[in-house]
């Protein structure tokens, strides 16, 4: 839908011609690698941050060594691999969807070369930024994304207005992922640091910060994927269908609100509710699970942990 | 007309009718047991019945997706044509299968504190099963489709017969959950079971007689089908195996054959499915659009036909392979690991 290929277009209507070119699109790799990495990286970032939360608390605290260890291993290899594939994917956007990619970096003069954008408010016209905070380094972010200081890339303004996605969103969510992203190559690379020398469970300053970042990769991937849906705007398939030509005529506009309101008032109780009982399993903390087998539960996901996480302290014994 | 332009539909709405039968008769019972919820007030029996189908349930579900996703990729304007006119009751549905799912995992974790989620799992069950009627119900009395969408209102479903058949597939999918509990439970759980089985057998036959009746009397296309001569001879035994099912049940739950209730449940359901195949076929969406009007370019249905046919063996078989696994009956305090 975002880098479409291996169609054709006969009165309206797009048909498959090569279907292995439509599941191995220009942009699937990248979005697989990426979003792959970001899955293993969230539940690191967990893991690592519950393991730093017993150790402050000075609970389960063989357990907790073996959470750290396994969870900053991960941490400390796969956020800067991300860093890597995110560039590549951004390579990549450059080349098919250059629209957004100028979104993300704020970016409206194609000619001349991109800075290095931390904050930017667009003006009312549309037509550039009315307030920019950047890094003193001329032409950073042209460097980033053609790897040349003096290297073009387009612009908001090489697109007609109805074209470019909102840039505001695609912006700010852009720099939450890549500030985040740079939060955990931190963590990785701090906490590695510490291991190397043999102090990371004495750390209270790292684990005590490293434990209340278990929220991250959440937010982050919530992030990446509010810069890739709203920043593909105003296309459902790139080039070929608008959002805008794509409802459904019979659906009317009241039952796509009262449906949203449900979504969200459903997802709201289940989300909290779940959150509220993840933490009182976290509090709970492996004691009672690794020395009995819980009774009268039926097979499900949480038992599935239960069980997985006795077996492994058992083993460590 | 091309071969495959011809033999792919029907090969798609055979994996679709394997998928939509399979997904009625499985998830069925387990939403049953959710029906069944407030008419066991016990703790521990509510405890019991969950487990009785903790394994099974989420697999059951996948036949749901199957069921949507394959009329999507191989019936698109009949996909848009169902989606749209019942765009209410199918996101109703949904989010009434999110609540009775979390339910499973939450209840168990929220104890002592569960009734919450005894209520979502109870209202929620109850809740999908009445939607998924009322989708049934509207589909069989008509949407109106002009220029290949569909021409309604969003609330042409609120209607006396599609919440009739909503209310029906309620005691439908009950008398599953029951004599599944009869099957799979003993001691209290199974004897008020088979108590709820036999008031719910007696519903479900009124009410599978009332939809088979009601059909032909609204449809001359399904009067003309049934109710013709030598068509009437070639159909008598899809009535008369369904009286006989109905006979299996009864007198299954009157002895101590526990397994006869439910497979016969299951026979019936099988019975009422192929009854409504036969009244609809070739439309897919009833009077207005046949499955060779809604198919895909022959391409697209080859190409999913291909992975289906990987997959659905391996899904089939690890379906199997569970509910063999967590064979023989249910005790309470005894769960699953």
């Amino acid at each position: 839908m975002h880098t479409p290929a291996g169609h054709e277009i006969r009165d309206g209507i797009a048909y498959p011609v090569d279907w292995l070119a439509i599941i191995f699109n220009p942009s699937f790799p990248y979005r697989f690698a990426h979003m792959f990495t970001a899955a293993y990286l969230t539940t690191s970032i967990v893991v690592l941050a519950v393991g730093a939360r017993y150790l402050i608390e000075r609970r389960f605290e063989a357990e907790a060594r073996t959470m750290v260890r396994m969870g900053l291993g991960m941490v400390a290899c796969l956020a800067p691999l991300q860093l890597v594939i995110g560039d590549l994917h951004g390579l990549n956007t450059r080349e098919h969807q250059p629209a957004k990619l100028a979104a993300m970096e704020g970016h409206w003069n194609g000619d001349e070369p991109a800075d290095f954008i931390l904050f930017a408010v667009p003006n009312a016209e549309q037509t550039g930024n009315a307030y920019e905070i950047k890094l003193p380094i001329p032409g950073l972010a042209s460097y980033v994304i053609t790897h040349d200081f003096e290297g073009r890339f387009k612009g908001l303004n090489d697109f007609k207005p109805e074209d470019r996605p909102p840039v505001l969103p695609v912006f700010f969510a852009f720099r939450v992922m890549v500030g985040l992203g740079l939060v955990m190559i931190a963590m990785g690379a701090i906490g590695a640091y510490l291991w190397v020398r043999g102090r990371l469970f004495q750390s209270r300053a790292y684990l005590g910060a490293v434990q209340h970042t278990w929220p991250i990769g959440f937010i982050a991937i919530l992030a990446g994927w509010w810069v890739t849906e709203t920043g593909r705007q105003p296309w459902l398939a790139t080039g070929i269908l608008r959002t805008a030509d794509a409802i459904s005529p019979a659906v009317t506009a009241s039952a796509v609100l009262t449906t949203l309101v449900l979504f969200v008032v459903v997802y709201s109780i289940v989300f909290s509710m779940g959150i509220y009982y993840i933490n009182r399993l976290i509090d709970k903390g492996p004691s009672g699970a690794a020395d009995k087998p819980a009774s009268g539960t039926p097979s499900r996901p949480f038992s599935a942990a239960e069980e997985a996480t006795r077996e492994a302290i058992l083993d460590t014994r | 007309m091309d071969d495959m332009a011809y033999w792919l539909p029907i090969v798609w709405v055979g994996i679709l009718g394997t998928a939509v039968a399979l997904y009625v008769v499985l998830d069925g019972f387990d939403l049953g047991i959710g029906i069944l919820f407030p008419f066991s007030p016990e703790e521990e029996d509510r405890d019991v019945m969950m487990n009785s189908v903790a394994p099974f349930w989420d697999g059951n579900e996948t036949w749901l997706v199957l069921g949507g996703g394959g009329l999507f990729v191989a019936f698109p304007p009949a996909y848009g044509v169902i989606m749209s006119g019942f765009y209410l009751p199918i996101i109703i549905m949904l989010l009434a299968l999110v609540f009775r799912g979390v339910a499973f995992e939450f209840r168990w974790v929220a104890k002592p504190n569960h009734r919450f989620w005894d209520i979502a799992f109870a209202g929620g069950s109850t809740l999908a099963a009445f939607m998924q009627g009322v989708i049934l119900g509207g589909l069989l009395q008509g949407v109106p489709v002009k220029d290949g969408m569909f021409a309604g209102g969003m609330l042409d479903w609120l209607q006396p017969f599609p919440l009739f058949v909503g209310l029906a597939t309620v005691g439908g999918y009950a008398l599953l959950g029951a004599t599944w509990l009869v099957m799979r439970t003993t001691g209290e759980v199974a004897a008020n079971a088979r108590e709820q089985a036999r008031a719910l057998l007696l519903a479900v036959l009124v009410s599978m007689a009332i939809v088979s009746l009601w059909t032909p009397f609204a449809q001359a296309r399904v009067w003309d089908l049934w109710f013709t001569l030598p068509n009437f001879l070639y159909l008598s035994p899809i009535p008369l195996l369904t009286g006989l099912a109905a006979v299996l049940i009864w007198s299954g739950l009157n002895t101590e054959r526990d397994a006869t209730p439910f497979l016969g449940t299951v026979a019936l359901f099988l019975l009422g499915f192929i009854g409504l195949a036969v009244s609809t076929l070739p439309y897919l969406v009833p009077n207005v659009m046949t499955i060779w009007d809604a198919a895909a370019h022959p391409s697209s249905q080859l190409f999913m036909l291909v992975g289906t046919a990987i997959l659905l063996p391996v899904i089939l078989a690890y379906t199997a392979f569970v509910y063999w696994t967590f064979r023989g009956k249910v005790r309470p305090g005894e769960g699953y690991h």
